[in-house]
């Protein structure tokens, strides 16, 4: 979800960056390192840009949080992410963040980065987590062997980051070198003869490319002629014609091999049967059927927080005594008193008045409902449940020719769209980024519409959630289904880690929650108010009741609502949620019936998604493709309602 | 206690055919699609290292040092192992289904070997 920026371009002559695999808290340590909050979660994937902060201990030095890699050579657009990092930044210093329990994985990264010829120093991160498991460390041997500073860290209680500011200032280049098999040492003294001068060493350049990695093809392709390229390509080829191994293979081998000696020296594990809670109770959230019914219990506990709490009661104190008894009569009066001129007047405080529905809709109806969710939401993420989600539910996207790391971005997308299109990123391939992407704009209501809607829906009965819920589910699999079948390209099957279960750390669950919180109402006041002055212009004009009448066929023929509710799909142009707290409003004056609550719900989920998500989709998928989904959308959503009236009518239901 | 196996011995089973609680050692990744296989060892399951299975359905849940891997059956038979050499869970539960996955395993290889050719 969106990311607190510091919005400054830093301008600094050097940089330290932090680099590691996902999860291992990286920026848990940049937000130390800086005072910048960045968004922390538990699973793999939650940084998927850069973000820079001033270094509050270096002068002059900016920090540069990193997505995760998993493998370098980098592979998915995240990776490539932090890749061009090496490239592009002039890096005083690379810190690289590793997962102590997991010291194989950490040391065959180290290795890599030792080779950059930057100054490097390794965090041993999670090491709370490693002495629970009987993962201890002889660090001192570990530095004789790497010549590299290893501090251990225990990020989260900020424990050994004193240290690592220390060593930071006593690195040097790491002199640790690999001597590769000859057919690789050839190759790699041949391509070194060729490379310009960059910011990593040309050995670690040429191993890079070896194992073609995008950000370093894309960085030679700038940087030499290419014909020089072009011979390099050959040579590239030539060697993977060669040999059964490919050079990325036998490189791979050889640093394996090398960090197979330096862990049988330094690691001892003892206790191999780790079992807490946390680790009982992870296992239980994926299997078959006891997964399901903790799904079942997470998600009720969900919505009553969120629709019966948030939306139902918050939302009643705000909306009905604070504003409605209290706030807004005075407003009201004190506006026509001290403004005699009734239409600039009602400007702010009639029907559709500035203060009286734009301030009203977005302080008293939405607040307290995305407040509520981004609470419970963050609390999901800092827990590591989304990661067994994503197991659980791989069977449902198989469907939609997807694996359940899907689940990811989706989930995110009920805070934001937006940022979740930027999170698909952690997707494997361009296919499978894309299918999310739509399913993105069809079917998740974002927070502010999930809480009306869920409200509104708790309000009727359970049933009428249910049912509301079944649809959308229902029209998600089917366009996802086709459009699996329409898009060309492979499945690719699920492949994930699953962090361990973690007490979430109030701490960050509410500076987390506040951050979006206030990122939100900037996002969304301005829109609603705007979208407020265009109701008033048309109102005042006649426009609106022109328009009302004209979609009077839809909205009341086929969909078999209230004339007026065509406002609040005006409205929903906007935004989806503003389109939502139009209809809520409605319901509250008990203007709709039950099958109506239902139908307009369901059409107003799967509604257009909001302008800045279109926005964004344009951006990173081309217009054409925004435009076409949006085309798909906004019939598909009144058919879907207009179908499920006369559904529910033929039998009967609600009356 | 089970006789150890003969270390990296060649075997037609691969981790789909490892019933939950069950360890073994990898032999080879050759037959999993090349960007996944990176994936793979780099998360650890890499030829020569231990791996236990916790778990088979909805997915294959694997250990590997302290990290747990979930992966789908697809890419979990893909993977061959040695014999496994922690039984006694198999033996309480799973024999005769073991023994049928032990089989469709064989079924298996032998058909990608044919496919191969
Ligand atoms: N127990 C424990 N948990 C930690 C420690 N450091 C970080 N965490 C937790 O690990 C999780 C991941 O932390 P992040 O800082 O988001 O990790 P990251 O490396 O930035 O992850 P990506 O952005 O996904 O690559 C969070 O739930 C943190 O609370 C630590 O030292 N001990
Ligand atoms: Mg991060």
């Amino acid at each position: 979800m969106h990311n607190h920026h510091p919005s400054v371009e830093l301008k600094t002559s050097s940089s330290i960056a932090l680099i590691g695999h996902p999860n291992v808290g990286k920026s848990v340590i940049f937000h130390q390192l800086t005072g910048h909050y960045v968004t922390v979660a538990n699973y793999p994937g939650t940084t998927v840009e850069l973000t820079r902060g001033a270094a509050t201990h270096f002068p002059d030095t900016a920090v540069i949080d990193t997505p995760g890699i998993l493998t370098l050579p980098s592979r998915t657009d995240e990776e490539q992410v932090t890749a061009q990092v090496l490239f592009d930044e002039p890096l005083r210093v690379i810190i690289q963040v590793g997962d102590a329990k997991n010291l194989r994985r950490t040391l065959q990264l180290t290795l890599q980065l030792a080779e950059m010829g930057i100054p490097l120093a390794l965090a041993l991160n999670m090491m709370d987590e490693a002495n629970h498991r009987g993962v201890s460390v002889d660090l001192n041997l570990l530095r004789e062997h790497l010549e590299v500073p290893v501090i251990p860290t225990i990020a989260t209680r900020g424990k050994g980051i004193a240290q690592l500011i220390e060593q930071i200032h006593k690195t040097q280049k790491p002199s640790f070198f690999i001597q590769y098999p000859d057919k690789i040492e050839h190759a790699i003294s041949y391509v070194e003869s060729h490379l310009p001068d960059s910011n990593i060493s040309k050995r670690s350049l040429a191993l890079l490319w070896l194992g073609r990695d995008p950000a370093a093809e894309s960085w030679l392709k700038k940087h030499i002629v290419s014909n020089t390229y072009q011979e390099l390509l050959n040579h590239r080829k030539l060697l993977h014609e060669t040999g059964e191994d490919s050079p990325g293979t036998l490189i791979r081998l050889t640093r394996m091999e090398v960090v197979d000696r330096l862990v049988n020296l330094v690691l001892r594990q003892t206790d191999l049967g780790f079992r807490g809670t946390g680790v009982w109770l992870g296992h239980l959230a994926i299997q078959p059927i006891r997964g399901v019914v903790i799904l079942a219990i997470v998600l009720y506990v969900l919505y009553w927080f969120v629709g019966i709490f948030g939306a139902g009661i918050l939302v009643n104190l705000l909306e009905t005594n604070l504003f409605g008894e209290l706030i807004n009569p005075l407003v009201t009066d004190g506006i026509y008193t001290i403004i005699p001129i009734p239409i600039v007047a009602d400007f702010f405080v009639g029907e559709y008045g500035l203060w009286t529905m734009g301030m009203t809709y977005a302080l008293a109806l939405i607040l307290p409902i995305v407040s509520t969710f981004f609470l419970a939401f963050g609390i999901m993420e800092d827990s590591g449940y989304l990661p067994r989600l994503a197991v659980l539910t791989n069977r449902v996207f198989r469907i939609m020719g997807l694996n359940g790391k899907a689940i990811l971005p989706m989930v995110l997308g009920l805070g934001c769209v937006t940022m979740a299109t930027l999170t698909t990123r952690i997707m494997e391939n361009k296919r499978d980024r894309l299918l999310v992407i739509i399913l993105l704009a069809l079917a998740i209501p974002c927070s502010a519409q999930l809480g009306i809607v869920m409200g509104m829906l708790a309000s009727v009965s359970l049933s009428a959630t249910m049912i509301w819920l079944v649809v959308i589910v229902v029209v998600m699999l089917s366009v996802g289904w086709l459009a699996a079948r329409v898009l060309p390209g492979e499945r690719s099957p699920l492949l994930l880690e699953l962090p361990p279960l973690r007490l979430p750390i109030m701490s960050n669950v509410l500076i987390k929650t506040l951050a979006r919180l206030e990122w939100y109402l900037k996002e969304v006041i301005p829109l609603f108010l705007l979208g407020t002055a265009i109701m008033f212009v048309m109102q005042k004009t006649g426009l609106l009741d022109l328009l009302i009448q004209a979609s009077e066929p839809l909205v009341s023929g086929w969909l078999g609502l209230p004339a007026d509710a065509s406002a609040a799909f005006l409205l929903g142009f906007l935004r989806r949620d503003f389109g939502a707290t139009g209809l809520f409003l409605m319901e509250a004056q008990g203007l709709l019936s039950p099958v109506q609550v239902v139908v307009s719900m369901v059409t107003i989920t799967l509604f257009i998604p909001c302008v800045a998500s279109v926005f964004m989709i344009g951006k990173s998928r081309g217009w054409r493709t925004s435009l076409a989904i949006t085309a798909i959308v906004f019939p598909l959503a009144f058919l879907v309602g207009g179908l499920l009236k006369y559904l529910l009518v033929a039998i009967g239901w609600g009356i | 206690m089970s006789q150890q196996p003969e270390a990296d011995a060649p075997t037609d089973l691969t981790i789909a055919d490892l019933a939950p609680g069950m360890e073994a050692k990898v032999i080879s990744l050759q037959a999993v699609q090349e960007v996944r296989r990176e994936r793979l060892l780099a998360y650890g399951v890499a030829p020569g290292r231990t791996i236990q299975v916790l778990q088979r359905s909805p997915a294959t849940i694997l250990k590997v040092d302290q990290t747990e891997l979930a992966i789908e059956n697809d890419v979990a038979s893909r993977i061959t192992v040695t014999e496994p050499n922690r039984m006694k869970r198999a033996f309480h539960h799973g024999q005769r289904r073991r023994k049928r996955r032990f089989r469709r395993g064989l079924k298996f290889l032998q058909r990608r070997k044919r496919n191969k050719r």
